[in-house]
């Protein structure tokens, strides 16, 4: 059980999020997408050979809901917090992983300060399930407040 | 990796099983207490334990799913389930006196034990549900549950004084199912607020429970507010109803991911 923040620039958030996947690929787990749509993400990641079959998302972009895809919103951290864990409770609890593409645009969505309680809530619940959890987080503009929390979760900090 | 997942087929083949008996048993009830009012009571009280015991296995079966590692949610459904057993256990014992005695008031208050514990058990539920999720803030949370507890203190505040006056225990215990519906509405608004502008396929499971609430609200007003409720009226439709969308509940909440399961199941 690793909790990993990945500090980058905003324009390599992306390519950073690909390259963690890339580490899981063929691996089930929860992708949560909070700048790219589904199927944008699934185009890329099929770009870069890394297979998404076992990949449950959580997309805060794009609706309705599709087979592997669960409709969830930016704005409303409550109902992220349900839908990732009926998330996860699909998943097998041998080995499994919930990374989020740029979390910091929550900080766009929500009060910082909110943000980095829920950045503490997903920590904990990581942590009492046993899960990788990998945050990607663009250096510019992230609040100073959420990204102590963040490094205080991480168990190893990269960027 | 993936034996969790098929063991996951069995609950859901169980609780669809628990569905279709729940199902059929209610349209047998519907019908018999719609037209024939004569075995009304028989359909109304009898078939209602039917449904109470299959509510109460349908949410064994999410307890028994759920992981270890969801303790919270796991307990809400396991209390759910305790509160169902409890709710059969009052209305079998009510149901053996009306059959057998032909009394309303079979043992004293025994049935009306049980039912109140499982209001207090399915309140406790609820509250599990909802401590499993992150709240920015908890001042809605207070709001709500505050106001809730108001009007059901509100509510046993007359039939309290009623009760130290003339000593009737029943009344008293009849009209605080209506106080323990305040605070289970209360729970509900807080359990469906997240989903009310953001429409998922999660919604079933909580708009079902929400509903069921609901039901057994109205119920419980017409049964405290109607000075003509006999074995058999209509509103045990809605007694019964209760526990079938519960059913309902507890086997959308263990398809959500089923499609998935199974795709990485077959993949």
């Amino acid at each position: 059980m690793v909790v990993s923040l990945i500090i980058t620039r905003g324009e390599k958030t992306t390519d950073a999020f690909l390259t963690q996947l890339q580490k899981v690929s063929g691996e089930i787990g929860i992708c949560v997408l909070l700048m790219r749509k589904y199927d944008e993400m699934v185009r890329l990641l099929a770009k870069k050979n890394i297979k998404s079959d076992g990949f449950l998302f959580v997309d805060g972009c794009s609706s309705p809901d599709e087979t592997n895809m669960i409709h969830t919103s930016l704005d409303n951290l409550t109902l992220m917090s349900i839908t990732i864990n009926e998330a996860i409770q699909a998943l097998p609890k041998e080995r499994r992983f919930v990374a989020f593409d740029a979390f910091g645009t929550l900080a766009l969505y929500n009060a910082p300060r909110v943000v980095a309680k829920f950045a503490f809530f997903l920590n904990q619940q990581v942590r009492e399930l046993g899960m990788d959890c990998v945050w990607i987080v663009a250096r510019e503009g992230l609040d100073p407040e959420l990204l102590a929390t963040l490094k205080q979760c991480a168990d190893v900090i990269e960027g | 990796m993936y034996i969790n997942m098929v063991g996951g087929k069995g609950h859901m083949r169980a609780s669809g099983w628990l569905v279709s008996v729940g199902v059929v048993v209610f349209v047998v009830q519907a019908i018999v207490v719609l037209t024939q009012q004569q075995n009304a009571f028989l359909a109304g009280d009898g078939l209602s334990v039917v449904l109470a015991l299959a509510a109460a296995l349908g949410c064994l079966v999410v307890w028994k799913k759920l992981q270890h590692a969801f303790y919270l949610e796991k307990k809400g459904w396991l209390l759910t389930s305790l509160a169902f057993f409890l709710f059969a256990f009052g209305d079998g014992i009510w149901a053996y006196y009306e059959f057998f005695h032909l009394s309303q008031l079979p043992v004293f208050l025994v049935p009306q034990i049980f039912w109140t514990l499982a209001y207090v058990f399915w309140i406790f539920g609820l509250k599990q549900f909802l401590e499993t999720r992150f709240f920015p803030s908890r001042a809605p949370v207070i709001g709500v549950m505050a106001a809730s507890l108001g009007l059901a203190v509100l509510h046993a505040y007359k039939p309290f004084l009623q009760l130290i006056h003339d000593g009737r225990l029943l009344i008293f215990l009849n009209s605080l199912y209506v106080s323990y519906d305040y605070i289970l509405l209360g729970l509900v608004v807080l359990i469906i607020a997240p989903f009310i502008v953001h429409h998922t396929r999660l919604l079933t499971t909580w708009v079902l429970l929400s509903l069921a609430i609901v039901a057994r609200i109205l119920f419980d007003f017409i049964l405290v507010n109607s000075h003509a409720y006999w074995s058999g009226h209509p509103a045990i439709l809605l007694y019964s109803g209760a526990y079938v969308l519960c059913l309902l509940a507890a086997h959308a909440k263990l398809g959500i991911f089923q499609d998935v399961v199974r795709k990485w199941l077959y993949h």
